[in-house]
């Protein structure tokens, strides 16, 4: 597809076009046909290059600023000052090391692809947030999209009854759908574990006076709507979450937001906090042809007592993450899906006299998994005390291409925002890590 | 702290001074001052060769005064008072009524609270800065005086709640200081803490010269040092061997060993006493004048080095240098809630009249600049005049915001474009922020809501303080009772800790499901245990368990009432209620969970829900037209017109079918909207 092209395109047509690519004319339907068809419109290139194996993200977000050195870029040979009480242990990996509250992802390595050499310059939360999330910095004048909603534009809905992008557990900030128009905002959830609520008709409603009730909503709406609808995007957006809750009602697909209806064994799996519920949920979701599911797991923000802290919030990571892996890996699902972990920076090498570590964007680690990318790597590194990038430096702009690259969708498509400015997933001059794809 | 009180003059009015002794405000000052503003706006629009949109009917007038002034919905009588009032001057008389009543304190505390992002029951400094900001806001405590009393807030919080400010950010204080810049001045710096500014003046240099007003402060307690060393003394002047030797040659020796180990037991006696004080550390703040800030240890540009201590410049407005340590924090408070500070009364003026009509002057709020060109700039100078002159009186200032005739205007039919400045010719359309919406249910339901605070917190609050009070009174041996129970669970909390790690690694190397299953019980004990033992560590936080410390579980009370924020998977949150996470992160944003509660949660069912006022006052009237009319009146705020009624009445009169009505009018865009 050629640049600018997109925003010509009328919705549905680009939706059905998307839909013929992908799965001939059958959308939204069985199951089997969901995940037995190749990926969608990949370019031929990207597919020889190894990337468009992907057909879903589970993007995990580790809110507050992750610590690398603790977690994925452990330093055994560096000064206590640095490396503090943190062992590194081995993984099934040879060569890679992961800090010793992980051992549960160490029996992953194999599957996992840590990216050590992030490195941004934006080191308060809001900003780097908004970075990673969209690629692009913070201005006045516009409000990016993140990336989920690109991933939702860009490669189109696989259910149709099902929104493209959901959120779990997401903070209020979230730059969530940008300048795109409402259907692309993510459906937010705010606790797993109560799923997405009110979706069953209140007792004693019929059909007749359901149906009658939205009638009468529009009907009561009509001179508002023929005075805001078009000037007013909020307007807009209100008549399509009623237009989608209600399919939404009718889909037999609903039951994935319901985790009553997953075996204890496996909620166990998952760890009982919010945050592995959630990582559960997002399988779900996937399974159902959910595009992208972002779950962000809150509270990394280590300025004091970061051991203690680290004890406690890591191995919530660490089951849940093993746990989605093994998950992925036993259903056959864990080339179509790649899963993300990222944060907004990583923090301070040198400990603080409170224990704590600062913010510190220069040098941190995600991980990419699943969807073409090659297990058991480490792309990119920091010196010896994990205070400097020393190879492969990766931006935010890379991360956000080499998420398209992996689903085949184009990195550097410009769409243009309302005031008819050229934007793509990919930042301003994103490349994707293609080494790290299989 | 407290500024001086300033007399100033609105002067372009050339009218009588106005002071604090003069509020309210005088009908004719605000009559005045309101006028104005329309005047500076009209000749603006003309200007640009557009006019005002028309003054807007009654009923959305009255609806539009009183989610914006009280932030919920009039009730059937109070919609039926106004609309059948024939008085000229009704409009007035309403806003003034609104203003002068709890229920604008309940609505401006839920935007404050957001702003300052207040966490109820963070720690436990977090309720007392909830009631101090309520109270501040009931009391019309000018917000120079409650900005100047944040910022310079220092010791517990049972003594100076304001405190709530700087602990909001424990051990964070640059981030405190990028958001206090933010929040007070409108001014973004945070990425130059980090780096030099992309794309303004600000270096990083300048970011730590200006954030070394805070770097004295340490969070813990000066009290609870001065007690532990007191029962130190206290114990050790008891012990016997204390009389004095002589100190001649065989005897030094032995009077040196003496005296190390007396030092040596001190500090193990004070080592033993201090996580006494642990959770009381960890509610108060202090200043220490010989701790400076210093640059930090990648520091890569020319005018400093690496580690180099930064001396606290003020680089806008007034120019404070050689700042004595210790009077740091007073002078910063002091140079931000000032009438001088450039940015202060412009970016509180903005933020007010942003909260009035749905868009600043200069929007975003928060992100001020040398060369910021406000739409309306003579408006925007006025409003800065205006706020001085009633001296940061927020009622007295939103009153004239809300008696403009402005606020009477059909609202603006576009959204407003990012980044590009609007013309007011009328309100912006806004939805109902979430608290607004939980609100006006409370209307639905109960009818007349008392819109008066309840003295839970407050209660709570008080409790607290004496628990304190009594804490500070302890004898030395109750100290010590109190340090065991806190080194018992430090012991548990170090065996739960292993015992987390043991399970974890147990976890990883299970093969089979029930190995899975109980490596997986064993880390869920572990980690129960961990949370209760760190529970424990803290002696004020285990005294108050379970007591009550916010309103039992009650679904009539206003928003502002509940402990904030509000929890995930809430009503409130559902509707974009503030996280409490970043300022002003409430938002309006449509989502489908919104759509399905208002669609099929029992709780918005108010029409069938037999113990609501509407259900019960429609099951009352007799005929069709009462009913089509009290719907209508209830949620419009307006009485069906004549097409309205010819199409609906049918429907008023079966039961079934009018719930089905009553349902949709919850669900539409007219009931979720403000115009």
């Amino acid at each position: 597809m050629r640049p600018n092209q997109l925003d010509e395109l009328n919705r549905r047509d680009f939706l059905s076009r998307t839909a013929r690519t992908c799965f001939g004319l059958t959308i939204g339907g069985s199951m089997a046909k969901l995940f037995d068809s190749t990926a969608h419109a990949a370019d031929a290139a990207v597919v020889h290059a190894g990337g468009g194996k992907a057909k879903h993200v589970i993007y995990l977000y580790m809110s507050g600023g992750m610590t690398h050195l603790d977690t994925f870029d452990p330093k055994p040979d560096a000064p206590s000052e640095y490396r503090g009480p943190v062992e590194s242990i081995s993984t099934n990996v040879d060569g890679i090391q992961l800090g010793h509250c992980l051992p549960g992802l160490a029996k992953h390595a194999d599957k996992i692809a840590l990216v050590r050499s992030l490195s941004t310059t934006q080191g308060a939360h809001a900003e780097g947030k908004y970075l990673m999330h969209t690629g692009y910095a913070p201005r006045g004048t516009v409000s990016h999209p993140s990336s989920g909603s690109w991933v939702a534009k860009l490669a189109g809905r696989m259910n149709e009854d099902l929104p493209p992008f959901v959120l779990v557990g997401g903070a209020n900030r979230h730059p969530g759908g940008g300048f795109f128009e409402p259907e692309f905002s993510p459906l937010p959830i705010g606790d797993p574990a109560l799923g997405l609520q009110n979706v069953k008709r209140r007792p004693g409603t019929n059909d007749v006076s359901f149906t009658r009730q939205l009638d009468l909503r529009k009907e009561l709406d009509h001179d508002f709507d023929t005075k805001f609808h078009k000037g007013q995007k909020s307007v807009r957006a209100y008549n399509e979450v009623y237009d989608a809750a209600v399919t939404m009602m009718k889909s037999e697909d609903l039951e994935a937001f319901d985790l009553s209806k997953e075996p204890q064994e496996s909620r166990a799996a998952y760890g009982s906090e919010r945050f592995g519920q959630g990582v559960l949920l997002a399988r779900r979701l996937v399974e159902r042809g959910v595009r992208f599911v972002e779950v962000e797991y809150g509270g990394f923000d280590w300025h004091a007592d970061n051991f203690d802290q680290m004890e406690e919030k890591i191995p919530v990571l660490d089951q849940a993450l093993s746990a989605l892996l093994a998950d992925l890996a036993s259903r056959g699902l864990l080339d179509s899906t790649l899963v993300v972990v990222a944060t907004e920076f990583g923090r301070s090498p040198k400990i603080t006299a409170n224990a704590g570590r600062n913010h510190y964007p220069k040098a941190f680690s995600c991980l990419l998994a699943g969807g073409g990318v090659k297990g058991g790597q480490a792309y990119g590194a920091t010196d010896k005390t994990g205070s400097k990038v020393i190879e492969n430096p990766v931006g935010a702009a890379d991360f956000n291409a080499s998420i398209a690259f992996a689903l085949g969708v184009p990195h550097d498509l410009p769409v243009m925002s309302p005031s008819k400015r050229p934007f793509k997933m990919g930042g301003l001059e994103g490349k994707p890590i293609t080494e790290i794809f299989s | 702290m407290v500024p001086t009180r300033r007399l100033l003059t609105l002067s372009l009015l050339a009218i009588s001074a106005l002071s604090a002794s003069s509020k309210p405000l005088a009908e004719t000052t605000v009559k005045q001052a309101a006028a104005r503003i329309d005047g500076l706006l009209e000749a603006d629009l003309r200007k640009a060769g557009s006019q005002p949109n028309p003054v807007a009917g009654d009923a959305t007038f009255l609806r539009r005064a009183y989610l914006g002034i009280v932030g919920r919905i009039p009730s059937e009588e109070e919609a039926r008072g106004f609309l059948d009032d024939q008085s000229p001057g009704k409009r007035d008389a309403l806003v003034d009524r609104l203003v002068a009543s709890p229920g604008f304190d309940s609505h401006l505390f839920n935007w404050t609270a957001d702003l300052l992002r207040v966490q109820t029951r963070q720690e436990q400094f977090g309720l007392g800065w909830h009631v101090w900001l309520r109270q501040s806001l009931a009391e019309d405590k000018p917000w120079d005086t409650m900005v100047a009393e944040m910022l310079g807030s220092t010791g517990h919080c049972s003594t100076d709640p304001a405190v709530g400010y700087y602990l909001r950010d424990r051990n964070m204080q640059l981030d405190n200081f990028s958001n206090s810049m933010q929040v007070f001045l409108g001014r973004q710096i945070g990425c130059a803490q980090c780096h030099d500014h992309p794309f303004d003046t600000w270096t990083q240099f300048d970011y730590y010269q200006m954030a070394a007003f805070g770097g004295g402060i340490e969070y813990r307690s000066q009290e609870a040092q001065d007690l532990v060393r007191k029962a130190v003394k206290e114990l050790s002047s008891t012990k016997p061997g204390r009389q004095r030797v002589k100190a001649d040659g065989k005897n030094r020796k032995a009077e040196n060993k003496r005296r190390r180990d007396a030092q040596r037991a001190n500090k193990a006696l004070g080592n033993q006493l201090r996580p006494v004080f642990r959770d009381f550390n960890r509610n108060a703040v202090l200043d220490d004048p010989g701790s400076m800030l210093r640059l930090p240890d990648d520091y890569q540009y020319r005018d400093g080095k690496p580690g180099e201590v930064v001396e606290a410049e003020t680089l806008f407005g007034e120019k404070l240098t050689d700042v004595a340590p210790e009077k740091r924090r007073e002078s910063f408070a002091a140079w931000v809630a000032s009438p001088e500070n450039p940015y202060f009364t412009k970016v509180i003026a903005n933020r007010l009249w942003a909260r009035t009509f749905g868009h600043g002057l200069v929007d975003p709020v928060d992100d001020w600049s040398e060369d910021t060109v406000p739409a309306h700039p003579e408006v925007m100078a006025y409003l800065e005049t205006t706020m001085k002159g009633v001296d940061y009186d927020l009622r007295q200032f939103c009153r004239i915001l809300f008696r403009t005739e402005l606020f009477e205007r059909e609202c603006l039919t576009e959204e407003p474009a990012p980044g590009t400045p609007l013309a007011f010719r009328g309100p912006g359309l806004t939805r109902m922020s979430a608290e607004q919406l939980h609100d006006s249910f409370l209307v639905l339901t109960r009818a007349s809501i008392d819109d008066s605070p309840t003295p839970t917190f407050a209660k709570s609050w008080d409790a607290y303080r004496e628990q304190i009070a009594q804490l500070l009174d302890k004898e030395t041996s109750e100290l010590l009772v109190i340090a065991e129970s806190v080194k018992e669970g430090e012991q548990l909390l170090r065996k739960a800790q292993s015992g987390m790690r043991a399970a974890q690694k147990q976890l990883a190397a299970a093969s089979t499901a029930g190995e899975r299953k109980e490596a997986q019980a064993a880390f869920q004990d572990a980690r129960r245990r961990f949370l209760e033992a760190r529970r424990q560590r803290y002696p004020i936080a285990m005294m108050q368990m379970g007591k009550k410390k916010g309103p039992k579980k009650n679904d009539s009370l206003r928003a502002s009432e509940y402990p904030a924020p509000f929890n995930p998977g809430s009503l409130v949150r559902e509707f974009g209620g503030s996280d409490r996470q970043t300022p002003s992160s409430g938002n309006t944003d449509a989502s489908v969970p919104q759509a399905l509660a208002l669609l099929n949660n029992p709780r918005t069912d108010i029409v069938a829900n037999k113990r609501s006022n509407l259900a019960r006052e429609l099951a009352r009237l007799k005929s069709p037209e009462d009913r089509l009319d009290c719907l209508f009146l209830t949620l419009f705020s307006q009485l069906p017109d004549a097409e309205e009624k010819q199409k609906y009445l049918p429907l008023a009169k079966d039961p079934l079918t009018l719930r089905d009505l009553a349902r949709a009018m919850v669900t539409s865009n007219r009931f979720l909207f403000i115009q």
